[in-house]
């Protein structure tokens, strides 16, 4: 390889130009991004997560959620007429996230504001325990690995125990789920992008507020 | 190994002087033998159990109550479990294997540092059971194609130079003047994993970056994990196999080094298109969407090339079967980079981004391009290293066979279902779960075409197993006893 060198210099700089590209030039962009101040309410956005749901992260990230399971609203196609969101996503959403868990592939909805759509934490945890209990044609697997079960009449109830029998038919039981469901909950509660920021204002489209609010779907 | 390659060192210093290059190509061969094969192996086993973890995960996607009780079968964990063991258990390390192979062929002389390549290998293994293991327990870092626990991807990383640099030395101290194309693409994907992985496992999993910009570095690199690494691999095979198989020189080596060149500056840039529309700065989206058209170049000036070194000998195809391999895994590549330009087209991507339609054709690309290409240079290596035919051709022909309708039928549902899907949900009054559902009759060809494929992948190993187990047989396995032994009983290796 008589001109190696210069093979070499070639390879190493048209890569440098992509890394300097696509890595260096967005930091120097949106790197040193932060969180916002909510006008009178004291608050930044994005929150920091409570504890709960930062645990319910990790147990979202163990399952591997994101494999079905998108947590951005894109700006194409008919994610915000849907009701996935009020606005599209932006830099800013994510601020607070590690791993970021965009996710690629939608097999299921889009979770991004999950926690307005769907506010109720014990909807969830049915919803973990059976799918195609709560939604019509779900496609979901069940995760009855994140459930104990107490029974009927048991001289200490647990406080969480859910009034629905096991699927099994045991009637005698009762659902309790463990800390990683309650803590799976607690997470999707705690997602919403919904605040408007300068770089990603809420038009008030006729579809947006009330459907998103309102949808009791998925 | 060191001492039967001292033996055949000789006999190579003998053919050296001119009569026999024969010898030569065979001592370089059992020079290569030990690491080659470990790798070549370990990374045919990995291909089955991933393909099996593959297959239970496709299922799941359309039937849910198949194996959900126990948190390490589920979906969330067995997809990613699969890619990691396609990508880093067969792709990178039967790479390895082969790039190996051909820097010592290509060179021209036996192996250096084989003790180093071979540690490398076996490092690699404990990385990707290590990682894989960690991710099936739930210890996913949520990063694509770098799923694996934060304990992995140093050892991985560690094995990877050893590797390297055993097989960079072998290009730098080869006895035939290195330059040709094949070298190019093996010199230049050492360099680019060296320098994608470690960043990429840097930037999101030690040190990370902040917010969404962890996206954009794992798009970007297993982009270039994909359009880089492995591609680089694969091309390296096509361009050493194409023109030795067709019997005359590559037609237009001007063409060749332009198809580089433009992979080098554009195929790292287009790792981005998928962000089009979403919550990243949105020049990066569309500088992919250019970067990917300019690709475009580089993929005809390289199947352009091919095709004149091919031209009135792809009837050899029916009887060469490595040839056969390489060039469904060269279709397999313009394929999928057609594909991978359309996709990302914004006409089109408005439409099919977040469906199954970019996984069917990054499923093209890692398993008919990279998959295919690689197993025709197993089938072509091994026989060479351990001096010994496969054992049968219809075996060879089934996992062609199986192989290709596998993929293809991969590809096909995926890219339908996926077009299915995006135009459903065009319809924003079309209930989302409703939509999912008319995905199930695609979902379930997948499943099919990975089933299909997996037979294949099986019998491959089988057929792996049988050469290595008639080799043992032959007792010649550990030549310098073995050599004795024959010169002693001729009857013995006919």
């Amino acid at each position: 390889m008589n001109r190696g060198p210069w093979f070499f210099a070639g390879v190493l700089l048209t890569f440098a130009s992509s890394f300097g590209g696509l890595i260096l030039a967005p930091q120097l962009q949106i790197g040193r991004q932060s969180v916002v101040p909510l006008e009178g309410l004291g608050q930044f956005y994005p929150p920091a997560r409570p504890g709960q749901a930062r645990q319910g992260a990790a147990v979202y990230q163990a399952l591997g959620c994101v494999e079905c399971h998108s947590q951005q609203v894109r700006s194409l196609g008919s994610d915000l007429q849907r009701g996935w969101g009020r606005r599209m996503s932006v830099a800013r959403d994510y601020l607070r996230d590690h791993p970021v868990l965009t996710g690629n592939l939608r097999l299921g909805p889009d979770l991004a504001n999950i926690g307005v759509r769907l506010p109720d934490a014990r909807w969830h945890l049915l919803h973990l325990y059976d799918p195609s209990s709560v939604v019509n044609d779900s496609l979901m697997p069940r995760y009855p690995f994140l459930f104990d079960r107490e029974p009927e009449h048991a001289r200490f109830p647990s406080p969480h125990a859910l009034a629905m029998p096991p699927a099994d038919g045991a009637p005698q039981c009762r659902l309790v789920p463990k800390p990683e469901a309650r803590a799976l909950a607690a997470y999707l509660q705690s997602l919403r992008s919904d605040v408007p920021l300068f770089e990603a204002p809420i038009l008030s489209s006729p579809a947006a507020p009330e459907a998103a609010a309102g949808i009791p779907g998925p | 190994m060191a001492r039967p390659m001292s033996a055949s060192a000789t006999s190579a210093a003998t053919a050296a002087a001119g009569p026999a290059p024969r010898d030569a190509a065979a001592a370089i061969a059992v020079s290569c033998r030990g690491p080659v094969v470990l790798l070549v192996v370990s990374a045919s086993v990995w291909l089955v159990i991933g393909g099996v973890l593959g297959v239970v995960a496709s299922i799941q996607l359309h039937a849910p109550g198949f194996l959900t009780h126990n948190a390490w079968l589920t979906v969330g964990r067995l997809r990613p479990a699969s890619m990691n063991l396609w990508v880093y258990g067969f792709a990178t390390q039967a790479g390895l294997g082969v790039l190996v192979w051909l820097v010592a062929r290509l060179g021209g002389r036996r192996l250096l540092y084989p003790g180093a390549i071979a540690l490398g290998a076996v490092l690699w293994n404990a990385g990707v059971t290590l990682g894989v293991v960690g991710i099936l327990a739930g210890g996913t870092t949520g990063f694509e194609w770098l799923e694996m626990p934060r304990d992995a991807p140093p050892l991985l990383f560690l094995a990877f130079l050893l590797m390297a640099i055993g097989a960079l030395a072998n290009v730098v101290f080869g006895r035939e003047p290195a330059g040709s194309v094949p070298q190019w693409y093996l010199v230049a994907a050492l360099c680019w994993f060296a320098w994608v992985y470690p960043t990429a496992c840097h930037l999101l999993l030690v040190n990370p970056v902040r917010g969404v910009l962890q996206a954009a570095v794992n798009s970007w690199f297993t982009s270039n994990l994909l359009g880089l690494w492995l591609t680089a691999v694969g091309l390296a095979v096509v361009f050493d196999c194409v023109p030795a198989r067709a019997g005359r020189p590559l037609a237009n080596r001007g063409l060749a080094v332009f198809g580089f060149w433009t992979l080098a500056v554009f195929g790292s840039w287009n790792g981005l298109a998928p962000w089009l529309g979403g919550p990243l700065p949105r020049w990066m989206g569309a500088v992919g969407v250019v970067a990917n058209a300019l690709l475009g170049l580089s993929v005809a000036a390289v199947a352009w090339n091919w095709h004149l070194t091919l031209r009135g000998r792809y009837s050899r195809c029916r009887t060469d079967w490595v040839l056969r391999f390489v060039v469904s895994g060269a279709v397999a590549y313009v394929l999928a980079s057609v594909a991978g330009f359309l996709l990302g087209l914004p006409c089109l991507a408005a439409i099919t981004s977040l469906t199954l339609a970019p996984v069917g054709r990054t499923q093209l690309a890692l398993h008919g391009f990279v998959g295919l290409t690689l197993l025709g240079a197993i089938y072509d290596l091994l026989p060479r290293l351990l001096d010994i035919g496969w054992p049968s051709p219809r075996l060879i022909r089934f996992h062609w066979l199986a192989s290709v309708v596998g993929v293809a039928l991969v590809f096909v549902a995926l890219t339908l279902g996926g077009l299915n899907q995006g135009l459903r949900l065009r319809d924003p009054d079309a209930s989302f779960p409703a939509v999912i559902q008319s995905t199930v009759p695609f979902l379930g060809n997948a499943s099919l075409g990975w089933t299909v494929w997996l037979a294949g992948q099986v019998a491959f190993l089988g057929h792996v197993a049988r050469l290595l187990w008639r080799r043992c047989r032959q007792a010649s396995f550990i030549p310098a006893r073995v050599r004795t032994l024959n010169a002693a009983h001729p009857s013995r290796n006919p």
